[in-house]
C-alpha cells in the first residue's frame, strides 16, 4: 500500500480536490498533508476531506517532505503537488506501477504541459553537464515522484527548489533504479519572472553542490571550463541582446531641473557671493574648482543646506515629464555636479530613479567642506570621451550599471559641462541654453523653461 | 553619428578596386569589432532569367571573397553578404538605413573618370542621400591607421565631422589638423577654426592643430597640405566648397574624394 505526502502551503482552493482523489485510489492507505503553517484554511480543508495533517515545524517543502516521510505508515510512498487539480486520472496508478511491479525504487513522474523555463534552460543543460546519466529525463524537476521510504531515509532534502532535482542526483549516485513515466498533461501555472531567476539559482545551486560533494569538492577541469564558458557567453549576448530594450533619459540639475543654480543660491543665503565669482573666474580646472567651491559650505548643517534647496523653485511640469517617461519605461536620473544630498532630495521630489554627483562630507550634521568625487566621474581607459573628469564618465557608468546602451539615452542639460554628455548620449538637448556651441551640438533645443516638448521624444 | 562603429558596408561590382575598400573596411573591423557587409546589387534591366542567373553568381563569388577575407579578421566582427536587385543607388541606401549601417568603404580607381561619369551611385549622392560617412580608398591609401586627420573647415563648424574625427582618434591615437583657406578666416570675420578647436577639446582629449592655407581653392590647398604632413585620411563635406579647381572639375562634380590617395571621408554636415 502506498501513503501519498502533500506539502502545501496557502492552497485551500485546490487541497481538498487533491486529497479526496488521492483516497479513491484503491492503492493509497493513507493522505498526509504537510502544512507549512498556511495563513488560509489549507489544514482544515485537508483535514475534513481526510487527511492527515502534519503542522511542519519549518518553512520549506524539503523539511515537510522529510516530515511527511517520518509520519508516513507505508514503505511505498508518493509525493504530488498540492496546486493541481485536476490530476490526470491514472496518475498515482502511474507511479505506483513501477514499485508494485519491482522495477524501480524511484519513479518521476513526467508531464506534459507549458514549457519548463527553468528545466529547459538550466536544469537540462547542466546535468548533460555534470550528470550526463540523466540528461535523458524529460521534467528532472518535476515534484510528483514515488519512492521506497528506506531510500528516502538515506538522503538529505535540500529545503528550496532544489529539493526536487537533489532527490533524482541522490537516488542516482546511490545507484537506485530509478524510472521516469509520463502521467499525462498537467496544467501547471507558470511562475512569474522574479520567482524564475530564485529557482533558477537554487535548482543550479543544489546540481553544482551534489557534483562536488560526489567528486570530492573537485569538477574536472573541462567541466568548469565548459560551465564558464556557457556563462560567459550566455552573459555577454542576454547583455548586449537586452541593453536594446531599456532606455534612460538623464537630466542635469542646476539649471535645468532647478531653475536656478543651487549653489548660487547657497552664496547668496551664505554671503559667499564674491568668493564664488572670485573662484569660478579664476580656477579653469573642474576638479580643484568643485574642492574649492565645497570649501565654501563649511561649518553649514545639512538643514541649511537642505532649507535652501527646499526654497528653490524646479521647472514648470518636470514631475509629469518624469512621470511619462516611466511609463514609457525609461529609466530616469540626475548627473549633476552639485551634491548626493542635493540632487537625492530633487530625486525624490520628481520622482527620478537614481542621481549621480559629487559627495559633500558631514561631520556630526556639518559639511566638513570635504568633497568626495566618485570614481564614475573619472576617465578611464574606456571612456568614450577621455577627459580625466566628465560627466560623460558618469554617464557611461550608468549605461554600464543599468544595462542601457548610450545610443537609446536622452541627455538634457544646459551649460558648457554638458556639452560632452549631449554629445555622446544617444540624443542631446539643451535646454534653455546661453551656449552657442551647446545648441550646436544638442539634437533638440528647448527654448522656454518647459519640459514639454521632451514628451514628444519619448 | 554612433558612439561606434557597428556595422560597415562596402559595395561590390566585382572590380579590382572592391579589394582596398574590402582591406579597409576589415582593418576598421579588427579595431572597432564591428561587422562588414559586402552588398552586390544587380542591375533591373536583365531578363528574368538573366537577372536570376547573375544573382546566383553574384553570391557565388561573394562567398569566395567572404572565405577569402574571413581569415584576415581578428576581432569579433563577422563578414556578411548580400545580392539585392535593382537600381543601386535606392537598393544600398534601403539598406544602410534598414541594417543601420555607420560607415561606407567604397574603392575607387585610380583613374576614375568614366566610373564616376557612368556610376549611378556617388560618393557625394550616397552620403547626402544615406546621411552616412562614405570613405573612398584608392590604392595608395592602405597602409597605416590614421595618426593624422586633416579635417578642412569651411563656413560653419563641421560638428558631425569632429565626432567621427573623435571617435577614430580615440581608437588610433590621431592627430586631428583643422585647416581653413586664411581668405575665408579673413573674409567672414569669423573664427571658425578656434570655434572647431573648442568643439573638439569640448568633447574629447585628442591632440589637436590648427592651420591657416594660403590659395584660392579648399581642396586643392588642403590636398597639398595633407600630402606634405603624410596624412592618413581626410574629412570633407559634399559641398561645392571640397570641389577640386577647374571648369572640367566643376562640371563633372569632383569631389576631393576622387582626386586624392590618401583615404577621403565624405560626410554631409549637421
Amino acid at each position: 500500500m502506498f501513503s501519498v505526502v502533500i506539502p502545501a502551503l496557502n492552497e485551500e482552493k485546490t487541497i481538498a480536490q487533491v486529497v479526496t482523489f488521492c483516497l479513491a485510489d484503491p492503492v493509497v492507505s493513507e493522505v498526509i498533508v504537510v502544512d507549512d503553517k498556511s495563513e488560509d484554511q489549507t489544514a482544515a480543508l485537508a483535514g475534513k476531506a481526510g487527511a492527515k495533517v502534519v503542522i511542519s515545524a519549518t518553512r520549506g517543502k524539503g523539511i515537510s517532505m522529510k516530515e511527511g516521510i517520518d509520519a508516513s505508515e507505508n514503505e511505498h510512498i508518493i509525493f504530488l503537488d498540492a496546486d493541481i487539480d485536476p490530476y490526470p486520472e491514472k496518475s498515482i496508478e502511474d507511479l505506483a506501477a513501477p514499485l508494485l511491479a519491482n522495477e524501480a525504487d524511484f519513479v518521476k513522474g513526467a508531464f506534459a504541459r507549458n514549457a519548463g523555463r527553468v528545466t529547459e534552460l538550466v536544469a537540462k543543460p547542466l546535468l548533460a553537464i555534470l550528470f550526463p546519466g540523466l540528461s535523458h529525463f524529460s521534467q528532472p524537476l518535476s515534484g510528483m515522484i514515488a519512492g521506497k521510504k528506506s531510500f528516502f531515509n538515506k538522503i538529505e532534502f535540500f529545503n528550496d527548489y532544489g529539493v526536487d532535482i537533489g532527490i533524482l542526483i541522490d537516488m542516482y549516485l546511490m545507484k537506485a533504479r530509478v524510472k521516469e513515466v509520463n502521467i499525462g498533461y498537467i496544467e501547471n501555472k507558470s511562475k512569474p519572472w522574479e520567482a524564475l531567476g530564485k529557482m533558477s539559482g537554487e535548482v543550479s545551486r543544489a546540481i553544482l553542490s551534489k557534483a562536488q560533494r560526489h567528486q570530492n569538492n573537485e569538477l574536472t577541469r573541462e567541466s568548469v571550463n565548459t560551465l564558464e564558458a556557457i556563462q560567459r557567453e550566455m552573459n555577454n549576448v542576454l547583455r548586449e541582446k537586452l541593453s536594446a530594450y531599456q532606455k534612460m533619459i538623464i537630466f542635469d540639475m542646476d539649471d535645468t531641473i532647478l531653475i536656478s543654480r543651487f549653489i548660487d543660491r547657497c552664496a547668496a543665503e551664505f554671503g559667499f557671493k564674491p568668493k564664488l565669482e572670485e573662484l569660478r573666474f579664476n580656477e579653469k580646472d573642474p576638479i580643484i574648482l568643485t574642492k574649492r567651491i565645497g570649501l565654501l559650505l563649511t561649518n553649514k548643517t545639512m538643514d541649511d543646506l537642505l532649507h535652501v534647496i527646499s526654497n528653490m523653485e524646479m521647472a514648470e511640469n518636470i514631475n509629469e515629464v518624469v512621470k511619462e517617461y516611466k511609463k514609457k519605461g525609461y529609466l530616469v536620473g540626475i548627473i549633476s555636479n552639485s551634491y548626493t544630498l542635493i540632487t537625492n532630495y530633487v530625486r525624490q521630489k520628481i520622482g527620478a530613479d537614481f542621481s549621480l554627483a559629487q559627495q559633500l562630507e558631514f561631520f556630526e550634521g556639518k559639511a566638513t567642506g570635504e568633497v568626495n568625487l566618485p570614481s564614475y566621474f573619472f576617465g578611464s581607459p574606456e571612456s568614450v570621451c577621455g577627459h580625466s573628469f566628465c560627466k560623460t564618465n558618469a554617464l557611461q557608468h550608468a549605461c554600464e550599471k543599468y544595462n542601457v546602451t548610450m545610443k537609446n539615452c536622452i541627455a538634457v542639460g544646459d551649460s558648457r559641462d554638458d556639452r560632452c554628455m549631449l554629445t555622446y548620449a544617444g540624443r542631446g538637448v539643451a535646454f534653455c541654453t546661453s551656449d552657442e556651441m551647446l545648441e550646436k551640438i544638442a539634437d533638440n533645443c528647448i527654448k522656454v523653461r518647459n519640459f514639454e516638448p521632451l514628451l514628444a521624444l519619448a | 553619428m554612433a558612439n561606434k562603429l557597428y556595422n560597415i558596408l562596402v559595395p561590390i561590382d566585382f572590380a579590382h578596386r572592391n579589394k582596398w575598400a574590402i582591406a579597409k573596411a576589415i582593418e576598421l573591423s579588427n579595431s572597432f569589432n564591428c561587422n562588414i557587409h559586402l552588398v552586390y546589387v544587380t542591375g533591373k534591366r536583365h531578363s528574368l532569367f538573366l537577372r536570376d542567373r547573375n544573382m546566383e553568381t553574384a553570391l557565388k563569388k561573394l562567398e569566395h571573397i567572404k572565405a577569402a577575407y574571413t581569415t584576415q579578421l581578428c576581432g569579433e566582427g563577422t563578414i556578411e553578404i548580400s545580392v539585392l536587385q535593382g537600381s543601386r543607388q535606392t537598393q544600398l541606401v534601403n539598406y544602410i538605413r534598414q541594417y543601420e549601417m555607420d560607415l561606407v568603404v567604397t574603392g575607387l580607381s585610380k583613374f576614375n573618370f568614366l566610373h564616376r561619369i557612368i556610376s549611378s551611385v556617388s560618393i557625394s549622392r550616397l552620403s547626402k542621400k544615406a546621411d552616412i560617412p562614405v570613405l573612398g580608398i584608392k590604392s595608395g591609401g592602405l597602409v597605416c591607421h590614421y595618426k593624422k586627420i586633416v579635417l578642412p573647415v569651411s563656413g560653419e563648424v563641421p560638428m558631425r565631422q569632429i565626432r567621427l574625427a573623435a571617435l577614430l582618434g580615440r581608437a588610433f591615437k590621431s592627430t586631428v589638423y583643422f585647416v581653413s583657406l586664411r581668405k575665408h578666416a579673413d573674409d567672414k570675420n569669423q573664427n571658425i577654426i578656434g570655434n572647431a578647436l573648442e568643439m573638439v577639446q569640448s568633447i574629447s582629449t585628442i591632440p589637436v592643430q590648427c592651420f591657416l592655407l594660403e590659395g584660392q581653392n579648399l581642396a586643392k590647398s588642403t590636398l597639398e597640405f595633407s600630402r606634405k604632413i603624410n596624412a592618413d585620411l581626410i574629412m570633407i563635406n559634399p559641398l561645392k566648397d571640397f570641389q577640386l579647381p577647374g571648369l572640367w572639375s566643376r562640371l563633372t562634380n569632383k569631389l576631393l574624394s576622387y582626386g586624392s590617395r590618401i583615404p577621403v571621408v565624405t560626410f554631409a554636415s549637421n
